[in-house]
């Protein structure tokens, strides 16, 4: 069973954090569709979280055609891609600041394309 | 003082109800006029500081005190003196008080008097709250006395279980373990939780629904995540200075503005999404959402009910 992770400290709620952590499993292929998610209680009493926040948490990611519900078996993550226009819009934002002091400093292109990697190597080590 | 009844139960039948419920001891007024539903399988945090009535509002619930007026129901039964509620409803004090002197004879008493009793569980327990069933209870210390009493409570099987300060001074393992076996029973048995503290920090990663007592009166009662989500704290900066007016000319709902140079931070009304394109629509060299805790979130709603945050929370 795949358990997300989570941050007591960082004030983000914890439904939302449970979410989020589904979506990054799924879009990471931590998870595969069709798979199938540890129950509320099962979640709830391995994380010892409240119950109501997992149960939050799936029906608003069912609601979002993350996950479906099969009545009597459970959850399970559904094959669609998420919509993650609002990601990509942060994610170009934050990359056109950075060409911009790139292109003030006169860094190459190449260099750019160095250092996103180096950045995608820290975040993939961080998080394993 | 007017109390706030904000109703928080959505349609779903409420297990603790308090209506209109005061209560008197001479002439203090240890609540007055507490209006509140508590629903089925929620955990439900009570905070104050001493002295607001949270200790008398569990004491009521267990049916231990007789309202001097309104009611206390469970499943909509007055408590006091309902001896069929008294066994569903298990209370677990602030200090505990133990007739037997070793865990194994009091764990025999709960057997006896509790038809919900649940040996495995009990033993089970045993094995998470590491007590020693023959140890002296008295010479526990104040910390395991109160495990104590949370594994009996939690083995009678109750459908409401009220603990006062029960996580308070816990170690973080017990904490955590203390969390997974609730979790699990409200999963597994529909049991309710009301728990009191003076520690907001206790209960916001706990309870779904929070009430805030204060002076004998409920200021409010509102859904945890309800509360959280809607004010986010922002930070940001412009290649163009933007003034207060121009955000608010937008739609945004602006409760605090702080500028700091070129920086703005912004307490604002909404979701972090509405917030994000609202700003991202005048092109932000800087952008941040900032952590926003609880206690930030309840100063602002106690603020917008004029209430000095000071006197409140602990």
């Amino acid at each position: 069973m795949v358990y997300p992770e989570i941050n007591y400290q960082s004030g983000v709620p914890l439904y939302q954090q449970l979410k989020r952590s589904f979506q990054r499993m799924a879009a990471l292929g931590l998870m595969d569709p069709d798979q199938q998610l540890p129950s509320v209680r099962q979640m709830a009493a391995e994380l010892g979280i409240n119950p109501n926040t997992v149960q939050k948490a799936y029906r608003e990611m069912e609601q979002e055609g993350l996950i479906y519900a099969v009545p009597g078996r459970g959850n399970f993550l559904s094959g669609q891609k998420q919509d993650q226009t609002l990601e990509k819009e942060e994610i170009r934002r934050s990359f056109r600041h950075a060409a911009q002091v790139a292109w003030v400093a006169g860094l190459a292109p190449e260099t750019l394309h160095q250092i996103l990697d180096s950045c995608l190597e820290e975040q993939r080590e961080s998080s394993e | 003082m007017e109390t706030q009844s904000n109703s928080m139960v959505n349609g779903e039948e409420s297990v603790l109800s308090a209506l209109e419920l005061s209560k008197e001891f001479g002439t203090v007024k240890a609540l007055d006029q507490v209006t509140c539903r508590i629903s089925g399988s929620s955990i439900f945090g009570l905070i104050g500081s001493n002295g607001a009535g949270k200790s008398t509002f569990l004491r009521l619930a267990a049916g231990v005190y007789k309202p001097t007026a309104g009611q206390m129901l469970f499943k909509g039964k007055a408590v006091f003196e309902n001896a069929s509620a008294k066994q569903e409803i298990l209370f677990v004090a602030d200090q505990p008080y133990f007739p037997f002197e070793t865990l194994e004879k009091m764990a025999r008493l709960f057997r006896s008097l509790y038809l919900n009793w649940d040996q495995a569980l009990y033993q089970e327990l045993l094995r998470v709250f590491p007590l020693g069933e023959k140890n002296r209870l008295d010479r526990m210390s104040k910390g395991l006395q109160r495990q104590a009493a949370v594994l009996l409570a939690i083995a009678a099987g109750p459908k409401l279980l009220l603990m006062d300060e029960a996580f308070d001074g816990l170690d973080p393992v017990m904490r955590q373990n203390l969390k997974r076996v609730l979790a699990r029973q409200v999963a597994d048995q529909g049991m309710t939780v009301l728990i009191a503290s003076q520690n907001l920090r206790e209960l916001e990663d706990f309870c779904d629904h929070v009430g805030l007592l204060h002076q004998g009166g409920l200021l409010f009662v509102e859904e945890l995540d309800k509360l959280r989500l809607s004010i986010v704290k922002i930070q940001a900066a412009f290649a163009q200075p933007v003034s207060q007016a121009q955000l608010a000319q937008l739609g945004l709902n602006i409760l605090q503005y702080k500028e700091r140079g070129s920086l703005v931070e912004i307490l604002a009304r909404g979701t972090e999404e509405e917030v994000k394109r609202l700003i991202w629509t005048l092109d932000p060299l800087l952008f941040d959402v900032l952590p926003l805790s609880l206690e930030e979130v309840f100063i602002y709603e106690l603020s917008l009910r004029q209430y000095a945050v000071s006197e409140l929370l602990a």
